[in-house]
């Protein structure tokens, strides 16, 4: 399990992977569920190129399981586990098959003891995300200056371009799909030219 | 998209462990599993095709290719319909009773009905036993257990695709004609309707199984059955009539149940999947069925030992033909040589042999050189994504647990007892090795965590 302290950073890994059915886990505290999954959802859309989809799981497994069946999006955002029991975390773990939908997989949002339950009653589906479960520390997430400013240079050291370059690139909506990209407009400050993408 | 991800993303994607494995078998994949139990089980299944195969297996292992594979074998054989089914697609296995591997093979074997007029028949006779088992069951216990808002929105969504199928644009004005065709169609379209059928009956089912305290149960061939029998005798008789048809016009039906390892009461294992298994093999139908390795650890399978077969890890650490195999594995797949040597060698030690967490720590290194920035993936990125595979796995664990793990690195025996133990051995955090003597170890990814762990109580504890 690796601490991330940006969604950028979980934005990067994200979109490096390729489509398949690839299954990633965030654990993050109860309280910053809801706004996780917005700012995640909005992001996914630009730069996995795709639908996706949030699915709730407070009706228990077995409905959450017949929704990703309906389920259209290519990617899909499962949240509310947190009243899940035992027997929940099993049902949803004999039913992995289901979870293959032959599209991009998708993304569990869980708090520390939902997590728990997890890996102690789904080890099937548990060994599908192997090393793919991230812990947000959303009070980290700020940059100092410095380190902004390193992050900057990385950036356009890598891809031969200047801010003003990136930014015209994304004003005429040909943004790169890179997710480095997106990091980039963040960095400066300009999040606003991620809407624009969609 | 630049050059490099696309480049990064085709890598990746040749390490993918958790789709179908039918696709890294059509991309040419496949490696020839050395030491492979399934080669054994086919050579029996062609000189006795009725009989029990039980393989037990530890989870990313790679028993649903082997599985595919026997599948493909059999099949190629004259007179033989090998037929593979993901027991999870039709049913929840975690709460899997008695009569729904009969449900589900009966079903398959409808496929292989070629006369039309008799499979209707059979078609609506077997139907007619799933849905009034359903019914059955429901008019037991439905007082007791109402059916959820959910499920009965479910089962009326269902019922709405199931006339949609039946009567596409149907409009009750339209003419004869068009009527004789939605009939034709009808007949077309039973199968799914059999399909969607199951489906309404299985969700009632798994509701019903919440309560078994009325359900009493007596001792038969080693099993326990229950006295509430008559809507199951339904579901029998009509299999026999379809097993019957079905060997007598398509020659030897071998089932291969795939995903029932994933069914970890191990009681309810023995009780209701073998309570079916025996029933299906009384109408001279072949089963090689999975189960998870705690199965073995289970009082009373020993009843049942001449049908069990184990699936265990190699042990790329003693064994260099396992090491040769996983190599082989990594080297099919990175063409390109982008992985170093270094990084293999290291990715394959640590794998534990576990064929799954090879391809998952494998993707997490090529990840990590992007991320990086890299061009190759390197020793240090390999490095990287072990140790956060090693810190999710040792997630979670409680003090038994580690203190189990430290002894068994310390003492290296470990004899499984309680739900505890056998679940780390369910999970991987220890794995059981047969080469060159049956044995446990600690998945290698842990040992250094543990090792800390142990150390930093020391210096806690004086």
């Amino acid at each position: 399990m690796d601490k991330l302290f940006s969604l950028d950073e979980l934005l990067q890994r994200i979109t490096a992977r390729p489509d398949g059915n690839i299954w990633m886990a965030l654990i993050v505290a109860i309280d910053e569920i809801e706004s996780t999954l917005e700012e995640l959802q909005d992001t996914l859309e630009i730069f996995n190129e795709c639908e996706t989809g949030t699915l709730s799981g407070t009706e228990g497994a077995l409905d959450l399981v017949q929704q990703i069946n309906q389920n259209s999006e290519a990617y899909i955002l499962l949240y509310d586990f947190e009243n899940w029991d035992s027997q929940q975390w099993k049902t949803f773990d004999g039913f992995r098959s289901h979870l293959d939908q032959g599209k991009k997989g998708g993304f569990l949002i869980l708090t520390q003891e939902s997590t728990r339950l997890m890996l102690h009653n789904a080890p099937n589906f548990v060994s599908w995300l192997g090393a793919r479960i991230y812990q947000f520390q959303k009070d980290s997430e700020m940059l100092t200056q410095t380190e902004r400013d390193r992050r900057l240079n990385a950036l356009q050291e890598n891809f031969k371009m200047s801010d003003q370059d990136v930014i015209e690139l994304a004003e005429n909506l040909k943004l790169p799909a890179d997710p480095e990209f997106g990091e980039w407009l963040i960095l400066l400050d300009r999040g606003d030219l991620l809407e624009r993408q969609k | 998209m630049s050059e490099r991800l696309q480049r990064f993303r085709k890598l990746m994607a040749a390490f993918e462990g958790t789709s179908n494995p039918q696709h890294a078998i059509e991309r040419g994949f496949y490696v020839d599993l050395p030491h492979n139990p399934m080669a054994e089980i086919t050579r029996r299944i062609e000189v006795r095709p009725a009989s029990l195969h039980l393989l037990l297996g530890g989870i990313g292992s790679g028993k649903t290719t082997q599985l595919l594979l026997a599948q493909e074998h059999l099949n190629q054989l004259e007179g033989f319909n090998a037929i593979y089914v993901d027991v999870s697609l039709y049913t929840d296995i975690s709460k899997i009773e008695r009569g729904a591997l009969i449900a589900i093979a009966g079903l398959e074997i409808i496929k292989f009905l070629d006369d039309k007029k008799q499979s209707d028949l059979l078609l609506s006779q077997y139907v007619q036993a799933v849905y009034d088992s359903a019914r059955g069951n429901k008019k037991t216990k439905e007082a007791q257990f109402p059916i959820p808002d959910t499920l009965k929105k479910l089962e009326k969504h269902l019922e709405d695709d199931l006339k949609n199928r039946i009567f596409p644009g149907y409009r009750p004005e339209k003419t004869e004609d068009k009527n004789k065709f939605e009939k034709d169609k009808f007949q077309q379209d039973k199968l799914q309707i059999s399909q969607q059928l199951l489906e309404i009956y299985k969700l009632k089912y798994a509701l019903i199984t919440e309560n078994k305290g009325d359900d009493k149960a007596f001792n038969s061939k080693g099993l326990l059955v229950s006295q509430n029998q008559e809507v199951d005798n339904k579901l029998i008789e009509a299999f026999s009539n379809l097993s019957k048809s079905a060997l007598e016009k398509n020659g030897e039906i071998v089932f291969i149940l795939d995903g029932l390892d994933r069914l970890n009461n191990s009681q309810i294992f023995i009780d209701s999947v073998f309570n079916d298994v025996m029933e299906i093999l009384e109408f001279g139908v072949g089963v090689v069925l999975i189960g998870s390795i705690p199965i073995a650890y289970q009082k009373g399978i020993e009843k049942f030992s001449s049908y069990l077969h184990y699936f265990p890890y190699l042990n790329v650490a003693e064994d260099a033909e396992a090491r040769r195999f996983f190599l082989n594995i990594l080297t099919i797949r990175d063409s390109d040589n982008f992985i170093t040597s270094e990084a293999k060698d290291f990715l394959i030690t640590e794998s534990g042999s576990v064929l799954r967490d090879l391809m998952s720590l494998t993707q997490s290194a090529i990840e990590e050189a992007y991320v990086d920035g890299s061009d190759n993936v390197k020793l240090e990125h390999a490095e990287q994504a072990v140790a956060s595979f090693a810190r999710s796995k040792f997630m979670g664990l409680t003090d038994t647990s580690l203190e189990t793990l430290q002894k068994v690195i310390s003492q290296k025996t470990f004899t499984p007892r309680t739900p505890e133990e056998l679940e780390l051995l369910l999970t991987g955090h220890i794995l059981e090795y047969t080469h060159p003597r049956k044995h446990f170890a600690v998945h290698p990814v842990l040992v250094p965590l543990i090792q800390e762990e142990n150390k930093n109580l020391s210096v806690a504890h004086g």
